[in-house]
């Protein structure tokens, strides 16, 4: 089964990303904040992460940062998650793989989960 | 000390200033002519002295109490770096003048005082000494140059008064759309749950009433709304702060305005949209931006006219480099003063406050992305004849 890992501040976000990914078969984890990042994206091992621009504490810059500095999980594809209209620039600078502006539609919220997956997964 | 008249000694003007005063002081004491003049020639022979190595000094002049006893004192600062030695003609004939005479080199400035004891039978009291202060502090100025001097330090300090005014005001605006764009970035989030929950609910698979539909159909179609609000507020605070960004690409502008027409046509089903082109071009433009602005423009076009009137999309052929658009509805029109100021922030025509809902964000929006793509936006209008916006944009290059 596909797994995604979802990093956002609010509560509801979280759970409506929940809700629809797990109708599409998908294995979902969600975390209000970053704390102990690395380790638990080395235990789901997901297969694509939705990343929050405002995630308490670092942002999501830095823990974008900090997942493709470490080599075991680089390579996992990280779309960033943003209200911000600079979204575009703000996932360069993060490193991510792609970009999901907020407001989103919820199937447009499908299809970039489901792009960002591995060719080969 | 207690100080009856301060006066900075800055050029010879001021020599004859601190003499003045310095008699002028000992006279309303009731000192005799002679002490008069003995006190004033040492005060102005110490400013001279001072004037000749800076224009900085300070002269003070006023009272002393000691117990019961008062003394005439002045005294005067100067910077610490100049010394005085009886090689100064001033300094050392001042020296003779006055009783008690003292330098000192110790402060943050150097300090030369002066003081003359005063009899008894002046019969000073605070209350002569408050009388005496008052007096000199309304006097009128003594002479032109004092009276210059006196303007020019009012006329200093409202300058300063001033910038500090501008800088506060600056900082104000600066502030205001900091604060827009925190805010309108914070209700993107709201606006997000309110859509997906709305969405979510549409797509529910339990049974759903149409009453129940047609719901939540509106609540979507009032969430867009707000969140092209907000947008716009982003929008002004970006103007603001200069951080509105182009991504200029090459577009077929005939092809660029049918793909407008037919989203707009979604959008305002009660109206005919008639096209009539020019010959097709490519023209330099941010798509995203320039969509913003048709969206507005077409969008105002459907606002201010009734249903089943016509909407019309016009290009010209280039002039100068330039390709003109024009958008022609069959609306409520305009009046002349709402001509001149209908691309202004904020602005509304006092005729549709209150039929017709906005900011007055949308047209000063598209009027600054028009001129950011170095085009010109114009209206003509006849109050219930209709109106026509133009607007230009750049041919693209070869």
């Amino acid at each position: 089964m596909k797994r995604i890992m979802i990093f956002d501040d609010d509560d509801d976000i979280l759970s409506i990303c929940a809700c629809i990914l797990e109708e599409d078969d998908w294995q979902v984890q969600t975390y209000p904040d970053c704390c102990d990042l690395i380790a638990r994206v080395s235990a789901f091992a997901p297969d694509v992460i939705l990343m929050d621009n405002c995630i308490p504490d670092e942002g999501g810059i830095v823990a974008t940062k900090m997942l493709k500095a470490t080599d075991a999980l680089k390579n996992i594809p990280v779309i960033y998650f943003s209200a911000n209209s600079d979204i575009q620039s703000l996932a360069a600078t993060a490193g991510a793989d792609g970009y999901l502006p907020k407001p989103f539609d919820l199937e447009v919220l499908k299809t970039t989960a489901t792009g960002a997956l591995p060719a080969n997964g | 000390m207690i100080k009856v008249v301060s006066i900075s000694l800055e050029n010879e003007m001021d020599l004859v200033l601190a003499h003045k005063r310095s008699m002028k002081v000992a006279e309303q004491l009731g000192l005799t002519v002679a002490t008069q003049t003995t006190f004033a020639t040492a005060v102005s022979e110490i400013a001279r002295t001072v004037i000749e190595h800076t224009d900085d000094g300070l002269l003070d002049i006023g009272l002393e109490q000691n117990k019961t006893r008062y003394s005439l004192m002045a005294t005067v600062t100067f910077d610490k770096e100049i010394r005085f030695t009886n090689a100064d003609a001033g300094f050392y004939y001042a020296q003779k003048l006055v009783p008690e005479f003292e330098l000192s080199e110790t402060g943050e400035d150097n300090k030369i005082t002066m003081k003359l004891g005063l009899p008894r039978s002046l019969k000073l009291d605070p209350l002569k000494i408050n009388i005496l202060k008052k007096d000199f502090g309304d006097e009128q100025p003594i002479n032109a140059y004092e009276e210059i001097k006196q303007r020019n330090a009012t006329l200093h300090r409202i300058a300063s008064e001033k910038d500090e005014a501008l800088r506060q005001s600056k900082l104000v605006d600066e502030k205001k759309t900091e604060f827009i764009s925190i805010a309108s970035h914070e209700l993107k989030t709201p606006i997000t749950v309110l859509k997906a929950y709305t969405q979510m609910a549409k797509a529910t698979k339990e049974p759903v009433t149409d009453h129940l539909r047609e719901l939540l159909a509106k609540i979507d179609v009032q969430s867009n709304k707000l969140l092209s609000l907000v947008q716009q507020l982003l929008d002004i605070s970006k103007i603001e702060n200069g951080n509105l960004q182009y991504n200029m690409q090459v577009v077929s502008l005939n092809d660029f305005l049918n793909r407008q027409v037919t989203v707009m046509r979604h959008i305002l089903p009660h109206h005919e949209f008639i096209t009539s082109f020019s010959p097709d071009v490519n023209v330099t433009i941010d798509e995203l931006r320039v969509e913003q602005v048709l969206a507005n423009l077409l969008g105002n076009a459907g606002k201010y006219s009734d249903r089943n009137t016509s909407i019309t999309i016009t290009t010209s052929l280039a002039v100068q480099g330039m390709v003109t658009i024009g958008i022609t509805d069959q609306g409520r029109g305009m009046t002349a003063e709402t001509t001149a100021s209908v691309f202004e922030k904020f602005y509304r025509a006092k005729d549709v406050l209150k039929s017709h809902t906005g900011f007055g964000m949308g047209l000063y929006i598209t009027s600054k992305i028009i001129t950011d793509h170095r085009g010109k936006i114009w209206v003509e209008s006849t109050e219930g004849n209709g109106s026509t916006f133009y607007f230009t944009v750049p041919l693209a290059a070869g």
